[in-house]
This record gives C-alpha cells, sequence and structure tokens, in this order.
C-alpha cells in the first residue's frame, strides 16, 4: 500500500491519485512473453509521476491544503518519497491488482468534503477505441482477456461523477491510438472501477490529454520526464497563471488555454495537447506567493539587424534591468511578470528607435521590433 | 469613457463573429468582454483612466494586440487585420463528414426546400486537374475551377439530405473515402446561398486514415460559429466569453419559434460542458428534441442530459424511464450532427444500463445493451477531435462499407 497520508481531516482538501506505469512485463523489453505489438518499456512514467508527487509535497500551495496522494508506480528500480522527514517505499506497482484498492481508499478520502479537490494522473500506455483504456503493468497476462490489465478511462471519468468533489482534475499523458490487436476486438474487457450512474451532480472535472484521439505521445528515453508533465508542472507553478485580486493564480481555464498555447506551438511528431471534460474557467488549483516568471523572446525585422541592436528592459515595479548586448539570435529570457519599458539601441546609433511599454504577463511575452 | 475598437482591413465575411477582447491593466489585471468584429465595435465596459494592453483573441487561436492610454476622452483602438489566412481558415478546421438526415427546418426560413446552386468546394494535395468526385445522387462532377489546390464543384440541385460523396485519388480505380456532405443549415439571406464544404487530403504516403480528409461546413449562426471553433482550439476562456450572445440567441430563437438549429445545438452542448445545462429550462430542451427538430439525433441527447441533471443521487424508475426514452428516440434517428453528441449517447446509455441494473431491472437494462453496441461501433470509428461527427474507416476495405449501408438504411 503506497497512501502518502499528509492530512485526513475532513477539511476541504486536495486528494491526488497518481499512477506512473513504466514497467511492462508482456511489452517488449518486459519479463514476459511480448504481445506483437510496437508498444514498449516506458521509463519517463514513473519520473514523470514521481515529479509531480514531488511538486504537490514541496510546491503546491492551492485554495484547500493538501490531503493525501495514492501512488502505484511500476518502474525498473524502487523509489521512495521524503514527506515532513520521513522516507515513504514507494511499495505499490501500477497493476491490475492494485488499483481497485488504491481508488477506493482515494475515493474514500474524496468523498469526505463536497470541497475537496480529486486529482488524478495518469502516465503510461493508452489505447483508444471509442473509450481510452489506459494499460497498466500486467497489460497482456491473460492471452484469452488481454484487456483485463488495462481500465476504462472514460467510465471512470463518468463514475466519478458520484464522487462528492465538486471539482477534480484529470490528467492522461499517453498514446491515445488504435493498435492491430485493439481493431481485432469490437468488446474489450478492461477493469471498471466505478460503474457509472444516472445522477446529477453538477462538477468542474476538467481532462487533459497529453495527445489528440487517434494520435501518439511520445516518452524521452534520457531519464527525463514527459514534455507534457514537465510543462504542467511549469504551468501549475506560475506560466498559467492570472492576476485576480493582486494573487497570481492558476485556475483549470487558464491552465487549459496555457498548455494548449505552449505545447501546441511547437507540436513535437504532430503530439497536441488536447482537453475535455465537464468544465469551467472557474476552478483555482494552485495560488503563487510571488510573481511567476515570463519567458520572453525579442527578435527583430530584419533579423540581421540584431547584430547591431542593443536591448534593455526596465521594471519600476521591480526596480529591475536587463540588458543585452548585440547578438545575431534574438533575446530570450526569464524575468518577473510586469509592464516593462523596451528600449533599443542601434550600435552604430543610424537609427532612433522609439522606447515602448510591454507586458510580460503569463504564459510567455514575444515581440518581434520592425526595424525600417 | 466610451471605448470602440476598429478594424482595418477586415473581410466582409466576418463581420458580426463575436470575438474575445482582453483589456489588461499596467498592473496585469485582466478584463475580459466579448465584441462583434466590425468597422467599429463599441466595448460595453466602464474603464478607468491609464495604459492597457488591448488583445483580440481570434476563434483561431491568433492574437492581435495595441497598446492604449486611456484619459477621460473617446477612443477607438485600431487592429489591421493580417492577410495571410483566408475567410474560414481563421474560424479553424471545422469538421463535418457523418450523418445528418434531412430536415426542412435545415433549409431556408420558410421551411421549403431550398432549390439552387450548392458548392462543394474540396483542397486536394496535388490539385484538381483530371480528377472528380462522384456525388450518389448526382454522378461523377467534374471540378468546375480550380484555385491552387482547391477544386470547386457546383451542383446545379436541391440539397434535400445527406448526400453521399466518394473520393478517388492516388491514380486508384476504387473509391478510398466516402464523405457525407450534410444538408445546408439555415440559409441566411443576408448572406451568399452556398453551402461551402471544404475537404482536405492530406498527402497520399500519410498512413494516418484518420487525418487525410478534412472538412468544413460554415454555418450560419456567427456565434455558434465561433464558439465551436474556440473550443476547437481549446481556448474555454474565449469560449465562456463569446457564449453569452449565443446562449442569448438560442434562447430568443426558441422562444420567438426561429429556427436556428445549429445554435440551438451548440448552446445546449457548451452548457452541458460547463455543467450549467440547468440554465435553460428543460422545456426548451424539450422543444428542440420533440417538437421542432424531430429528426436530429442531438436534441434528444440534450434533453436526456437535462433530465439527467434533474436527478438525485437514488433516481427512481419514473425518473429514469422518460430519460431511457430519449436516447432511444436519439439512437433511431442516426448519428448525431455534432462528436459530442455520439460521446453523451454512449455515456448516457452506460449510465442508465447500470442504473436500471441496479434497481433490478434486467429487462430494461438489456434494452439498452443493444443500443450500446450498435452505439459503440460508431464511436470507435468516431474521431472526437473534429467537432462535427467525423466517421474513419478502422478497417477502409470494411467498415466504411458497413456504415454507408446505416446511413442509406436511415433515410
Amino acid at each position: 500500500m503506497t497512501s502518502i497520508l499528509v492530512n485526513e481531516s475532513e477539511d476541504p482538501r486536495l486528494h491526488a491519485f497518481i499512477i506512473g506505469a513504466g514497467r511492462y512485463t508482456y511489452l517488449k523489453g518486459g519479463d514476459g512473453l511480448p504481445l506483437p505489438m510496437q508498444m514498449g518499456q516506458l521509463d519517463a512514467a514513473p519520473i514523470s509521476a514521481l515529479a509531480l508527487v514531488d511538486w504537490l509535497i514541496r510546491e503546491y500551495s492551492g485554495p484547500v491544503r493538501l490531503g493525501t496522494i495514492e501512488l502505484l508506480l511500476s518502474a525498473s528500480d524502487s523509489h521512495s518519497i521524503n514527506v515532513n522527514g520521513n522516507d515513504i517505499t514507494v511499495s505499490d506497482r501500477a497493476d491490475s491488482q492494485a488499483i481497485e484498492d488504491a481508488f477506493d481508499r482515494w475515493k474514500v478520502q474524496c468523498d469526505k468534503n463536497d470541497q475537496n479537490v480529486a486529482l488524478f494522473f495518469f502516465c503510461g500506455h493508452g489505447i483508444e477505441k471509442g473509450d481510452l483504456f489506459l494499460l497498466l503493468e500486467d497489460f497482456g497476462k491473460r492471452p484469452n482477456a488481454r484487456f483485463s490489465g488495462s481500465f476504462n478511462f472514460h467510465q471512470f471519468y463518468q463514475g466519478m461523477r458520484q464522487c462528492n468533489s465538486s471539482a477534480q482534475l484529470y490528467f492522461v499523458d499517453s498514446c491515445r491510438s488504435i493498435p492491430k490487436l485493439a481493431t481485432d476486438r469490437e468488446v474489450t474487457a478492461a477493469k471498471i472501477l466505478i460503474e457509472p450512474l444516472v445522477f446529477g451532480k453538477a462538477r468542474k472535472a476538467p481532462i487533459f490529454y497529453s495527445t489528440a484521439t487517434n494520435s501518439t505521445a511520445w516518452a524521452p528515453t534520457d531519464g527525463q520526464k514527459t514534455r507534457f508533465t514537465d510543462m504542467l508542472i511549469q504551468c501549475l507553478n506560475g506560466m498559467a497563471s492570472q492576476k485576480q485580486q493582486n494573487r497570481w493564480v492558476v485556475t483549470s481555464g487558464q491552465l487549459e488555454s496555457s498548455m494548449m498555447s505552449l505545447l501546441n506551438a511547437d507540436p513535437v511528431q504532430g503530439q497536441l495537447c488536447t482537453c475535455d471534460g465537464e468544465r469551467t474557467a472557474q476552478q483555482t488549483i494552485n495560488i503563487l506567493s510571488s510573481d511567476p516568471t515570463v519567458p520572453v523572446r525579442i527578435g527583430a525585422n530584419p533579423n540581421a539587424v540584431l547584430q547591431r541592436l542593443k536591448f534593455k528592459l526596465t521594471s519600476a515595479l521591480h526596480k529591475r534591468e536587463f540588458v543585452r548586448d548585440p547578438s545575431a539570435q534574438p533575446w530570450s529570457l526569464t524575468v518577473p511578470a510586469a509592464s516593462y519599458i523596451l528600449s533599443a539601441e542601434m550600435s552604430d546609433q543610424s537609427r532612433l528607435i522609439p522606447s515602448e511599454e510591454v507586458y510580460a504577463c503569463p504564459p510567455m511575452f514575444e515581440r518581434t521590433l520592425e526595424i525600417v | 469613457m466610451n471605448i470602440s475598437i476598429s478594424f482595418d482591413n477586415l473581410p466582409d465575411a466576418w463581420i458580426g463573429y463575436p470575438v474575445r477582447v482582453r483589456f489588461l491593466d499596467s498592473d496585469l489585471n485582466p478584463v475580459d468582454n466579448s465584441i462583434f468584429l466590425g468597422s467599429e465595435t463599441h466595448v460595453a465596459h466602464d474603464f478607468t483612466p491609464g495604459k492597457y494592453m488591448v488583445t483580440i483573441r481570434m476563434p483561431s487561436g491568433e492574437a492581435m494586440s495595441q497598446p492604449v492610454t486611456l484619459d477621460d476622452h473617446n477612443h477607438i483602438v485600431r487592429f489591421t487585420v493580417p492577410e495571410k489566412h483566408s475567410n474560414h481558415e481563421w474560424l479553424s478546421e471545422q469538421t463535418f463528414l457523418g450523418h445528418a438526415k434531412f430536415v426542412k427546418s435545415f433549409m431556408s426560413p420558410n421551411n421549403d426546400p431550398w432549390n439552387g446552386l450548392f458548392e462543394l468546394k474540396i483542397w486536394r494535395q496535388t490539385g484538381w486537374a483530371g480528377a472528380s468526385i462522384k456525388l450518389e445522387e448526382f454522378g461523377t462532377v467534374d471540378a468546375q475551377y480550380q484555385d491552387g489546390q482547391h477544386g470547386t464543384f457546383n451542383i446545379d440541385a436541391p440539397l434535400k439530405e445527406t448526400l453521399v460523396a466518394s473520393i478517388n485519388y492516388g491514380g486508384s480505380a476504387e473509391p478510398q473515402m466516402y464523405i457525407c456532405v450534410p444538408p445546408t443549415p439555415k440559409i441566411s439571406t443576408a448572406r451568399q446561398p452556398k453551402t461551402v464544404v471544404d475537404v482536405s487530403i492530406l498527402p497520399e504516403e500519410s498512413l494516418d486514415i484518420a487525418s487525410r480528409l478534412k472538412a468544413s461546413i460554415n454555418t450560419s449562426s456567427l456565434s455558434a460559429q465561433s464558439l465551436i471553433s474556440y473550443l476547437t482550439t481549446g481556448d474555454i476562456t474565449s469560449a465562456s466569453v463569446v457564449s453569452d450572445s449565443l446562449i442569448h440567441q438560442a434562447r430568443q430563437h426558441f422562444y420567438e419559434k426561429n429556427e436556428d438549429v445549429v445554435g440551438a445545438v451548440v448552446a445546449g452542448y457548451f452548457l452541458q460542458m460547463t455543467s450549467n445545462i440547468k440554465f435553460l429550462p428543460a422545456d426548451w430542451f424539450e422543444n428542440l428534441a420533440d417538437r421542432l427538430f424531430p429528426s436530429i439525433a442531438d436534441g434528444p441527447i440534450l434533453y436526456a442530459y437535462r433530465l439527467m441533471d434533474d436527478c438525485g443521487l437514488q433516481p427512481t424508475e419514473m425518473e429514469l424511464d422518460p430519460i431511457a426514452k430519449q436516447l432511444q428516440s436519439a439512437s433511431a434517428r442516426g448519428l448525431p450532427i455534432f462528436s459530442r453528441g455520439l460521446r453523451l449517447l454512449q455515456d448516457g446509455l452506460v449510465a442508465m444500463r447500470n442504473s436500471y441494473n441496479k434497481m433490478g431491472r434486467t429487462g430494461k437494462a438489456e434494452g439498452l445493451s443493444e443500443l450500446l453496441t450498435r452505439t459503440s461501433f460508431y464511436l470507435s470509428r468516431c474521431n472526437p477531435s473534429n467537432p462535427y461527427t467525423t466517421i474513419v474507416p478502422i478497417d477502409p476495405t470494411n467498415a466504411v462499407f458497413q456504415l454507408l449501408e446505416f446511413v442509406r438504411a436511415k433515410r
């Protein structure tokens, strides 16, 4: 059992259910007889899951405090989590045996208060054929019921309408493509964690997918977390924040807009982040204790003029100045969110370029100066 | 003070679309508003004097920004629309590749089938020289004119119901893809009476058959079109900002018996998606499902979800039966116009089956299982990334033919 119990009280809390399925016994590179499929092992999945757990424990500062984390991890190595100075060894594997108990424990916590926030995160393999099936470590164990090592995400999502938490966040970092194995079968006997019933409770429950339907999600093999999870954590830390009543907050709507604009502006191998589910823009997820930082990129047209341009960004609010000497590349830097005066000066003083006020606001700021 | 926004270079076809405008003050506090694109549009907000960054967020996802200093006088903020996009592409891709049964109310304000030309505009990677399409009702049609990779097919006939068009490409004699051309939505007399369907075919070496064809349809409801586009690009904040006008219109349309079915359905789905379906009364959905548009599947699906919203933790059989009736009605009408409808139909049937089973009404549960099997078949071949129901064959030599037989049988 890997329950990380930060606080089990019945006050409103955030309760997380996090699954990192990286080792697959019956896929390429696993210990069992591999299925005839292209899919293999995913080292990035447990790394990504652990990164989110780490963020929740150390940096999360939402409208409700952290309650519990249910963690299932299938990784090559053993892992432990440090909570308040105590090391907790992650013992539960992300397999079809452990998932039911972990889900039940999570739901009990979520049901304790309707102001709770339920957070679900999965990183691993997925197959979508009508419904999305998320694959667990023992996927393929039973040759006559291969999908018994998976669970039906869509039915799980619908079933969670019965959960008492009015705010629910779902993050799915997996493929959504259809391999031949799935096209052979009309019906897939996947695990149902909770049966959907007719129940009329409204909820704020956005789903963030790392990729679109019929598409592949890519995972790094160099020990890094996935691009989706990396961006998720950056967004939660401020890249998806906006100012509300003098506080910088990350809301579900802003997270959606920012994740999609940041990930999809430069997609890797056609992987496009998409969002779905029952959602409003009103659920606050994280409240920042200081101004967020904003990636800034300042260029010039024509590009060649950059070699003669000196840039300066000045903030009266932060009493700071950022300077860049002439260079062949556009100026890329990270600054605290604020309005700035952008000045540009030709090194040979051949042209006068008027200063302008610019607003460096999350998720990013880009400006190309037209030098006539 | 009064603030207006004006657009230079605004194409005529864009006029009237609601878009989101954001004012960011120098402390980076945002104020969101919606405006209708036009030559000079007033912004309904009481601003305090100061410096602002004004950003127009287009439904395509593009943004245009201008700084402005507001004092006590009236102001006009001017934007120049870039010329790099065509009239329809800025709205982002909208795909219709599915089945909608003929309904009179789709056609014209006076319910007469609209007679005349309709235009099918298809984008093909390799152009249209020597290529043709075949429409079930009208035989083979050659492109009347080409504009780069776009071929335009004018068909001089009434568009009464969904047409099935086969497309040959790559030199094959056998059709490799079928599309269903929807009947035109309500024709607005102020606009050109044409249905424009854009179908894009990606390079033939693409293995991803789902992405080979892209179709877009322009509806006559500008608010609905903006909302669909924002939702397609995932901009829920902008969608929420512009949805007010659509929901207001939808409410008005129904009480005034104006028959803008696409706008009404989009408003219904948006409310369901944002857990605000109770915003519209149940009789509004009843009208949508049973009275005004008795032939489209989306109406009873939305009505079923409106009824579900009234259920508590332990719904009674008397509460469940009307919901089941609506889902059965939807299943009998063929595929819904919007892919979200197909997803909701499946989810609704699963929940109903489980709820009947839980109260021991296994006969009623089994009755829904049969519908569920059929819905699952289509859902597993549907591409939900496209807002309109898009069916792609998993096995192109088999599934697409089964599908089209179903479409024909339902007519």
